[in-house]
């Protein structure tokens, strides 16, 4: 059924494509497939822009650098300095910036022709850099409080009868080890995925609308066109958004492991209005940026 | 439905060996460059660019309020300058009051005095011209009369006593 | 499947009515999310910017469930 279906109608884009084979290196630990090629291709082209831009950094910017410093001034203020105060925060700046960059550029190739596909649209680019987030905020749990502190405070939340603690250590545990970094996986690489799938469904029925109808049909190939330029203009939206979550996430997850220093008691809905306290604590300068 | 169908869907959620290695590969890559090389420059030039800017700041504040004292200044100096105007005005219009009135004054005095020295010649000419005309009308009267009553009235004693007489009586009757 | 008799059939991928059900939920709440934003938007319009973010941030999180069907429908 399946088979046939594709072989009379459009091509549509398949899971089977975002699970090529690996025709460079084959067998070897460092087999290279076409989604890696592009991963390599910008993360190269990253390098190169960043570089260029640090390298010819002046005092008196030239619009190029103002556009990059924009966006590092943008990161620092309104995701670093807003969750994780100026004093703490200055040590994650690094991270922030090289997060929110690789991954917006990552994603953006999914509109770059000739790519198609997003350079983190296989799990493991996704799930390396939110194992990179989980490394983070525990590093900085334990070099802030210590090892015993930091899981004492993350797993015992103050205020809480102590019958709940049975229930209550083994979700902490569960979220701080695997439900945080599995959700930032998933949120992105699943972003990624449906955006493949939306722009190609669009693309692939433009085409065979087309080419393999009769002319009573093809005005629906037009409609679907318009579809895949909506859906573009969507996904560059979403490439930005999910790499502003990502490194926002990444901040708060922080923010959760050092110490506040109000150092309210913890537990997740208490958890939840700190966040928002300190969200809310800090004027809205910065970030009514992210409005504009 | 057809996406579904075909390949393997779970198979998106097993992250391949290589693939894990090429991720991590990128991403230590990007953050070793970012760390060690984009991230200190672009500081160190945001940093230098705050700084010049907050000099140039503050050396306009500083010459805002350096002028701001010269203007204080200014306007003292203006204050007192007017202040002293309008007492050399105050002083220069008593001055002229006083000048005008010393004038008057002697105006007044002089005028005065003229008019007494007017009155006591007057009164010098009027006393010289009673004593020219009294003598005059007495040696008239004498002349008149002797002639009159020819030579009764020879001897110069009757004579003097009589025409004295007569005048005086002549002249208490004008005094009248 | 022996003596059964099968009245109706279902073909194709029933992961995909699954991942239709799990939307309903998360499509709710990120509705409410949104509409709470502008609600708080349209009464203080001045902390806009702060809404926005926590916002995205609410939205992030219910996101995720809606996702995990999406995986769900992938593994059959």
């Amino acid at each position: 059924m399946p088979e046939l279906l594709l072989a009379s109608g459009p091509d549509f884009p398949s899971v089977s494509e975002l699970l090529p084979n690996a025709p460079l290196f084959h067998g070897t630990i460092f087999a290279i497939n076409s989604i890696i090629l592009i991963r390599l291709v910008a993360t190269a082209l990253i390098l190169l822009i960043m570089c260029i831009a640090a390298a010819r950094a002046k005092v008196v910017p030239g619009r190029f650098q103002s556009a990059v410093e924009w966006v590092i001034d943008f990161l620092r203020s309104s995701i670093v300095y807003e969750f994780l105060g100026e004093a703490q925060g200055e040590r994650y700046t690094n991270l922030i910036v090289t997060l929110f960059v690789s991954i917006f550029l990552f994603n953006f190739c999914e509109n770059i022709p000739g790519a198609n596909v997003a350079a983190d649209t296989t799990i493991a680019m996704p799930l390396i850099l939110a194992v990179w987030s989980l490394i983070t905020y525990w590093a900085a749990g334990i070099r802030t409080k210590g090892l015993w502190k930091f899981l004492k405070d993350e797993l015992l939340p103050k205020g809480v009868p102590w019958p709940i603690y049975i229930l209550l250590v083994p979700i902490n545990l569960l979220e701080i080890i695997i439900i945080r970094p599995f959700s930032l996986t998933i949120r992105l690489f699943i972003n990624m995925v449906a955006g493949y799938l939306l722009v190609g469904l669009c693309f692939a029925a433009t085409q065979w609308f087309f080419f393999s109808t009769g002319w009573d049909l093809k005005w629906i190939g037009a409609v679907s066109l318009l579809g895949g330029f909506v859906m573009t203009c969507f996904e560059m939206m979403v490439d930005a958004i999910q790499a502003y979550i990502f490194s926002v996430l990444t901040a708060a997850y922080i923010m959760l492991s050092i110490p506040d220093s109000s150092e309210v008691g913890a537990g997740d809905p208490v958890k939840a209005s700190k966040l928002q306290a300190k969200i809310g604590s800090n004027k809205a300068k910065s970030l009514s940026k992210v409005k504009g | 439905m057809v996406v579904l169908a075909a390949g393997s869907g779970s198979d998106l959620f097993f992250p391949k060996v290589y693939d894990l290695i090429w991720s991590s590969v990128v991403l230590v890559v990007l953050l070793i460059v970012f760390a060690k090389f984009v991230m200190p420059k672009f500081n160190k030039v945001m940093n230098e660019r705050a700084k010049k800017i907050k000099g140039q700041i503050e050396d306009a504040t500083a010459m805002k309020q350096d002028a701001q004292k010269l203007k204080e200044k200014y306007d003292e100096l203006l204050g007192s300058a007017k202040m002293e105007a309008e007492k050399i005005r105050q002083e220069a219009r008593s001055q002229a009051d006083q000048i005008v009135a010393e004038a008057q004054e002697r105006a007044a005095a002089e005028a005065e005095k003229i008019r007494q020295e007017a009155k006591a010649d007057l009164e010098a000419q009027k006393a010289k011209a009673l004593s020219d005309l009294s003598a005059e009308v007495g040696s008239l009267a004498v002349s008149m009369a002797s002639k009159i009553l020819g030579s009764e009235l020879k001897d110069p004693g009757v004579q003097t006593s009589m025409s004295d007489s007569a005048i005086s009586r002549i002249g208490s009757g004008e005094e009248k | 499947m022996l003596d059964v008799t099968t009245l109706a059939a279902v073909t194709g991928s029933v992961s995909v009515i699954g991942y239709g059900l799990a939307a309903i939920g998360p499509g709710i709440g990120m509705g409410m999310i949104a509409g709470k934003a502008i609600e708080g938007t349209a009464r203080q319009p001045e902390l806009g910017g702060r809404l926005m973010v926590l916002m995205l941030l609410g939205i992030a999180f219910v996101e995720v469930i809606a996702l995990l069907g999406f995986v769900l429908a992938f593994i059959q």
